[in-house]
C-alpha cells in the first residue's frame, strides 16, 4: 500500500513524547499516523488510502497543516505534499540511504523555525516616485536623445522606463545589502527569492533559532521605522521548507 | 493564510493581500501544449523566446544610449528598428490572440523569465 510521508526527524528523542501529539492529530484529521525508525531516523507516515486523482487544495492544505503542528514541538524535514513512496520498505530503504543528507540538514534546521518578511512598495510610493524619476531623467538625457522626431520619442521613452528600472534594482539591492548585515546578529540563513511582482523590494525566507524570535520581532518593527513609506509583513513560524532543500539518493 | 502567521504588517493590508494573490501558482507561464491547441502552444513557447530576445535587445540598445557614442543617425536607426520589432511582436500577439501577462515563462526558484 502507498505511504505517505509527511516529516523525517531524528529517532532518539522523540518516539516516546510524539506519539501523544500524532494521536491527538489523529482524532482531528481522521488520518491514523505511524512512526517509522532506523538507527538515527523517524520518518512520520500515514497508509495513503483512496486514489486521489487531482492536487485538492483542502487536502494540500490538511497535510500542511499537520506538518506545522509537528513542527511548533520538533525540529523536522518537511516533505512536499505529494511525498508517497510505494511501501514501508522503501520508506526505509529513503532514509537509510539518504541518512547523512537528512542528519546534516536536521542539524541546521535544530531549534530554528523559518519565518518570512516582505517588503513592499506601497502604490502611493509607487506613482510618487516614477514621477519623481521621470523628471529626473528628463533633466539629464543624453545629448543623442535632444530632438523631436518620431524615432527619438520613442526610444526617449524606452530610455525614460529603462533609467527608472535601474533605480529601483539598485534601491532593491541597498536595501538587501543592508538586511543582510543587520539580520546577522539573529541569523546567518536568509534567502531572497526573486523579485515577482514589480512592488517587491524584498521577498525573504529566514532561519531563526526558536529563542530568537522576539529579537527577530523587534528587528522588523525596527526595519518599518526606517522605511514608514514600504509595506511590511513577517509571517512564521513556518517548518523550515525552504532550508530542507535535500537531492534525494 | 491562518491570521496567527501574520507576527507583524505595518501599511496597507489591501496592497499586501493583493501582492501575495498575484504569487499563488495559476496557469500563467505554463506552456499548455494538448493536441487540440498544440499550435497556439508553440506558438506561446516560440514567442515568448522572441520576446526575450526582443528584451534584451532593447537593453543592450539602452546601454549603448546610456554610454552617449552613437551619432545622431545611429540614434535615427536605433528608434526605427526598436518600433518595427515592437509593431511585430505586437502584431504576432493579435494573430494568436496573446496578451503581455501570457508572453512569460515561470522558471521556478530563478523567478519568471519575463
Amino acid at each position: 500500500m502507498p505511504i505517505i510521508i509527511y516529516a523525517i526527524l531524528e529517532a532518539s528523542p522523540v518516539n516516546q513524547t510524539i506519539a501523544h501529539i500524532l494521536e491527538l492529530l489523529s482524532v482531528k484529521s481522521g488520518i491514523q499516523f505511524e512512526l517509522l525508525s532506523t538507527n538515527v531516523l523517524t520518518a512520520i507516515i500515514s497508509a495513503q488510502t483512496g486514489v486521489t486523482s487531482a492536487i485538492c487544495q483542502e487536502e494540500v492544505l490538511r497535510y500542511a497543516g499537520i506538518i506545522d503542528a509537528i513542527a511548533q514541538q520538533y525540529s523536522i524535514l518537511p516533505m512536499r505534499y505529494g511525498s508517497v513512496a510505494a511501501s514501508s520498505g522503501d520508506v526505509k530503504t529513503l532514509l537509510e540511504k539518504n541518512s547523512e543528507s537528512f542528519v546534516k540538514v536536521l542539524k541546521k534546521v535544530m531549534n530554528k523555525e523559518e519565518y518570512s518578511l516582505r517588503l513592499m512598495f506601497s502604490r502611493q510610493q509607487q506613482d510618487a516616485q516614477a514621477n519623481e524619476e521621470s523628471v529626473a531623467v528628463t533633466q539629464s538625457l543624453p545629448g543623442a536623445l535632444q530632438g523631436n522626431t518620431e524615432n527619438k520619442r520613442y526610444l526617449l521613452n524606452k530610455y525614460r522606463q529603462h533609467i527608472i528600472e535601474e533605480n529601483r534594482i539598485k534601491y532593491i539591492e541597498h536595501i538587501q545589502s543592508m538586511l543582510i548585515h543587520d539580520l546577522q546578529k539573529i541569523t546567518e540563513f536568509v534567502e531572497f527569492n526573486k523579485k515577482v511582482t514589480p512592488a517587491f523590494i524584498v521577498d525573504a525566507v529566514l532561519l531563526v533559532d526558536r529563542s530568537a524570535k522576539g529579537e527577530l520581532l523587534a528587528f522588523v518593527a525596527h526595519l518599518q521605522s526606517i522605511y514608514p513609506e514600504h509595506n511590511v509583513m513577517l509571517t512564521g513560524p513556518w517548518a523550515p521548507y525552504n532550508f530542507a532543500q535535500i537531492k534525494l539518493e | 493564510m491562518e491570521e496567527d502567521k501574520i507576527l507583524f504588517y505595518a501599511g496597507s493590508a489591501n496592497e499586501i493581500v493583493e501582492e501575495l494573490e498575484k504569487l499563488k501558482p495559476g496557469t500563467q507561464g505554463r506552456i499548455n501544449a494538448t493536441p487540440e491547441n498544440v499550435e497556439s502552444g508553440l506558438a506561446k513557447l516560440v514567442l515568448t523566446l522572441i520576446e526575450l530576445i526582443r528584451k534584451l535587445i532593447e537593453k543592450q540598445a539602452m546601454r549603448r544610449i546610456d554610454g552617449d557614442s552613437l551619432t545622431d543617425e545611429q540614434i535615427e536607426n536605433l528608434g526605427e528598428t526598436l518600433m518595427k520589432l515592437e509593431n511585430k511582436m505586437d502584431e504576432l500577439k493579435k494573430i494568436f490572440n496573446f496578451t503581455d501577462k501570457d508572453l512569460n515563462l515561470n522558471l521556478g526558484p530563478l523567478g519568471d523569465l519575463l
